[in-house]
Formats: structure tokens, sequence, C-alpha cells
């Protein structure tokens, strides 16, 4: 059973489609990363998981529950953040917890969180949960909306742009605690649009544009198969171009006198083996990022490169 | 019961603001009384006045009628008020806030939290009403009020809780249909001035009376509470819009969508939870 199955999931806003049939499946176990430039409709999704609002067609189960008849049974088991958390100023980040603890219970009445864990976590987010909430910096609210996700141990997390005012320190210590989450065998569900954020953590990523799903990828494999830039500095003149776009599995991008810059995909290690036959001053490689994938993905319709 | 908690902690400086500044005034009232009471004895009003009022105020010697027009014709206002800024503020003001957000994603039902917090308001109202009653009843132990019994002082403010929830009713199911808090607010409390007004206006002309049924304070008896007591029925009416009112509000609320910009009114017909 998928932790999350979208179903042709559509949301008009009057003559606005924030969500255009989206199809979107996230097995348990995984860290799935919800990628898109702001109004691609990552909000307007995470918010019908929730029940917050009501796709126009469509349907969302999220853990076997439907969630609109079984909103209450989807939120007792999902713990969410949203874009930029509001609360309570006039109290304590503590009170703040407790309060919202005292309202997750299992449907026996017991409670759901433990304070236990819920002060580790202030420990690992290094928040101060004794001071009000009006006096803290937007990173240090973000901080008790972590908290707040967290502190139930859910079976999915869903987090809207999780890290926003973060300090590196921080947030590389929540993509350590998402990482943990997926290591349990639960599930988190993320947006994002810190590429390199989704990058580290993410075990696959869907990419929206206007709506709509544009393609799932999964970061690891897209890099492992994605090709390999390398620029060669020659110490004397360049071979010819065309003794190394004979290579098997390279292509020539460009080439002036001593320097050429070429792709490969499989074909490292013929290169290598040719290039020992010439004194190369500088090799240089760098990987194709996500944040170039995803960069191809939004060029122009024309140019993009999945289907939507 | 943590969310009705909430809710009167989130109420609570309303609540006292109200309740200590009705009893205070109450007080003030019948603290004067004696002051004023030979020169209001001599004292001819107006055939207007006592129009507006009601004709129970003619006789300004009795201090039921002096309770009456400097206490008992303002006080159902200002506690109508209470109820409008409390009900439109309950869940809009905090959808507005964004708090809304992080209490619906618990695991709670929408109608557990609009019961709850309901219960909030209807215990708010409560407290103004009895510290109301405190206020006016306590120092009449002290005053010569003739034969007004002092147990009527007191039941004349308990009395004004039936109009403070159908107030509230009007407020949760204008705010669980607009865009904002403002938007309800403004409607709701221009509709109370309204028909406060309008209650009052159809004392003086016999062709306007029948407008004072659209009135919910015709049915609060404030000009005859002290005299005559309320009537029951009155009270009935009021309780029963108060449930019709929030059972609307609260089918609204449960099919919100939260965030929303625009006005609900699908949010009333749509069908399921």
């Amino acid at each position: 059973m998928p932790a999350i199955r979208l179903t042709q999931l559509t949301k008009d806003y009057g003559d606005v489609r924030a969500l255009d049939g989206l199809d979107i499946s996230v097995e348990p176990g995984q860290v799935f990363g919800f990628l898109g430039p702001n109004g691609a409709g990552k909000t307007t999704a995470l918010r019908i998981m929730l029940d917050l609002i009501r796709p126009t067609s469509g349907h969302a189960e999220v853990l076997g529950f439907d969630t609109q008849s079984e909103s209450v049974e989807v939120r007792r088991r999902v713990g969410y953040l949203p874009d930029d958390p509001q609360m309570y100023d006039h109290i304590t980040g503590e009170r703040f917890l407790e309060f919202m603890s005292a309202l997750r219970s299992d449907s026996a009445g017991d409670p759901l969180t433990s304070r236990v864990f819920r002060d580790s976590l202030c420990d690992r987010l290094q928040l101060d949960p004794t001071r009000r909430i009006g006096t803290l910096s937007r990173g240090n609210r973000q901080k008790v909306g972590v908290v707040l996700a967290l502190m139930s141990k859910p079976e999915l997390v869903v987090l809207d742009e999780p890290t926003t005012g973060l300090d590196p320190l921080v947030r590389e210590e929540v993509e350590l605690l998402l990482k943990e989450i997926a290591a349990d065998g639960r599930t988190v569900f993320f947006s994002s649009h810190v590429l390199s954020e989704v990058e580290q953590v993410c075990d696959r990523v869907a990419m929206l544009r206007d709506g709509r799903l544009i393609d799932v990828l999964e970061p690891r494999e897209e890099r492992r198969l994605a090709p390999q830039r390398y620029t060669v500095t020659f110490a004397a003149r360049a071979p010819a171009g065309a003794v190394l776009a004979a290579i098997e599995g390279v292509t020539v991008i460009s080439a002036t006198a001593s320097e050429v810059v070429l792709e490969t995909t499989d074909g490292a290690d013929a290169l290598v083996k040719c290039l020992a036959n010439y004194t190369v001053a500088r090799l240089e490689t760098h990987e194709v990022s996500l944040e170039e994938l995803f960069l191809s993905y939004y060029q122009p319709e024309t140019a993009a490169g999945g289907g939507s | 019961m943590p969310l009705l908690r909430h809710t009167l902690y989130s109420l609570r400086v309303q609540i006292a603001a109200y309740g200590v500044g009705i009893g205070l005034y109450a007080a003030l009232m019948v603290l004067l009384y004696p002051v004023f009471e030979d020169t209001l004895a001599e004292l001819e009003l107006p055939e207007g006045y006592t129009a507006f009022f009601g004709q129970e105020t003619a006789d300004f010697s009795d201090p039921r009628t002096f309770l009456t027009t400097e206490l008992m014709s303002l006080v159902p206002l200002i506690t109508a008020i209470y109820a409008v800024v409390a009900s439109t503020g309950l869940f809009a003001g905090d959808e507005q806030r964004g708090t809304l957000e992080l209490l619906l994603s618990q695991p709670l039902s929408r109608t557990r939290l609009f019961i709850e917090r309901v219960a909030g308001l209807v215990v708010g109202a409560l407290v103004i009403s009895v510290v109301g009653a405190v206020g006016f009843a306590v120092p009449a132990l002290f005053i010569d009020l003739g034969d007004v019994p002092t147990l009527s002082l007191a039941g004349a403010m308990i009395n004004l809780v039936p109009l403070m929830l159908a107030c509230a009713g009007l407020g949760l199911l204008v705010a669980a249909l607009a865009p904002s808090r403002a938007a309800a607010g403004g409607i709701v409390a221009a509709e109370t001035v309204v028909v406060f007004l309008l209650n009052s206006i159809s004392n003086l002309n016999d062709s306007l009376e029948p407008l004072h049924y659209l009135s919910p304070f015709y049915y609060a008896d404030s000009n005859v509470v002290l005299t005559q007591g309320p009537d029951p029925w009155h009270v009935v009416m009021l309780l029963a819009a108060f449930v019709v009112l929030t059972a609307l509000a609260q089918r609204a609320f449960v099919r919100r969508e939260i965030g929303g910009t625009r006005w609900q009114l699908r949010a009333l017909l749509a069908p399921g939870g």
C-alpha cells in the first residue's frame, strides 16, 4: 500500500487551475521531494492531503485512508509543517507544543507524543522552548514547527519548505532527522525549491510545473546516468577533435587550440586511455547537478525534458 | 477539553473587559439612583423619548424606569457587540492569522473543534452576564430601590445571555462563509446596530411596530425585564435562533476551504463533510 496516492487530482480557484490531473504514488520508507517554482501547486497538493482544502476533482489517499472521509485518521498518522507556520505569539514554544500534544491522541485517547522525545528534538535543533513565540526569530519559529511535525513519530511527515529560515547547521540536522525517519521505515514528503537539499535528502523527486507533474526522478540514479562533463587542457596543442570524438561514448562539446570540452556517459575508461597518449596540463570534471536537470525541465515546453 | 480551555484563555481579555465594564456600569447606575431620585420624580420626559425607549420608561420616579432607561436600554447593545466580535473572530481570526492551519492538522474533527470553541464562547457569555449580575445586584443590597427585588436585577443581566447567543450564532455563520474576519465582523456589526435601531424606531409609530419582530433586541425584553420579567417564549426564540444559526455555521465550517479568500456560500450547500 502506497503511503500517498494522488489520482488525477485537480484543484481550481475560480478560473485559476492550481492542480491539473496530478498523479503521484509514494512508497513507504522513502524521502519524497516535491519540487517546483512558486505557484506550481506544491502547497495546494499538501493542503489537500491534510483536508484543509478539497480537490475540485480526483482523489487523494494517505496511508490507505481517504483524505476527506477519513481525515481524522489521516491526521492522526501525519505530522505536518505548513509553509511559514503561524502559532500563538503570547505563549511559549513549550506551552504551544504541550497544547498541540494534548490534541494528538490515538483512537483510544492515549497521547501520541512523549515529552522526552519532544525535548530531544528541541535539543537537536538548538531550540529554547521556554521563550515566548512572539519573541522568536523566523528560524526559531520554524524549529518549533519542525518539532511539532515530528514529535509524535508519525508514519508520514508532510513538510512544506521545512528548512526555510534555518541556519546551515540546523538545516543539516533537519536533513539528518528526515533520513532517520526514512531509515525507520516511515515516509517523508516534502516540498522545496532548494535543489541541493532535495538532491541531498530525497530518494525520489516529483517535478511540478503549472499544477502538472513533469516527471518523477531518482536523484542518485539520475546522477549515475547523467553525462559527465570534462574540460581537458593540454600542455601543447590539443589533438584533433575527431580523434577524441572517435572514442565510443564521448561527445566533443567544444574545442580550442589547447582545450577540449567533452561529455561522456560510459566512455570514461576509453577517454582516460586515449588522453594517456598526450601531456595533459589540467583535467576538470563536473557532474550534471539536479539543478541543471531541473532547469532543463523548466525551459519552454518544447525544450522540456519530459511530458506533462 | 484543551480547546475549550484554550478558547477561554484566548477570550479572557474580552470576557474580563465586558464583564467588569458592564458590572461597574450597572453598579454605578444603582449607586447614582438615590442622588437623582428626587429630581427624577419631577422630570417630565418628552413623548418622543418615551416612545423611543418604550412606554415603560414614562414614570421616571420608579427606579425600574431609571435603571431601564439608563442601563438596560444600552447594555444589550454592548453585550451584542461582545458576541459579534468574539464569534466572528473565533475561527476567522485564527484562520486569518494562519494558526487555524496547524490546529486543523491535528487529529481532531472540525466538528469537535467547532463545538469546543463555541462552548468557550457560550461560557464567556455566561461569565459576562454573571459578573454584570453581581455588579447590578450587590450594590442594590445597600441602596433603597423600593420594592424592586434584588434578584430581578440579577435576572435582567442573566436574561442577556440568549440575546448574546443569538447574535453570536449569526456571527459564526457569516464568519464561516465570509472571505475574512473583517468582512464578517463589519457585516454583522452593522446588522446588529441596524436591528438595534430598528427595534427602537419601531416604538415611534404604530405602523412601524411590526418591524421589531425582525430584531433580536425585541425578544431580549430589555425595556420590560425589570417591570414584567422576560417573556419565556422570547427566550426560547432567541435560543432557537442560536441553535439554528450555529448548526448552519457548523455545516459551513466543516466544508470551508481553509485560507480561502472568497465568499464560500457553497460550503452551506455542498454534500458530505
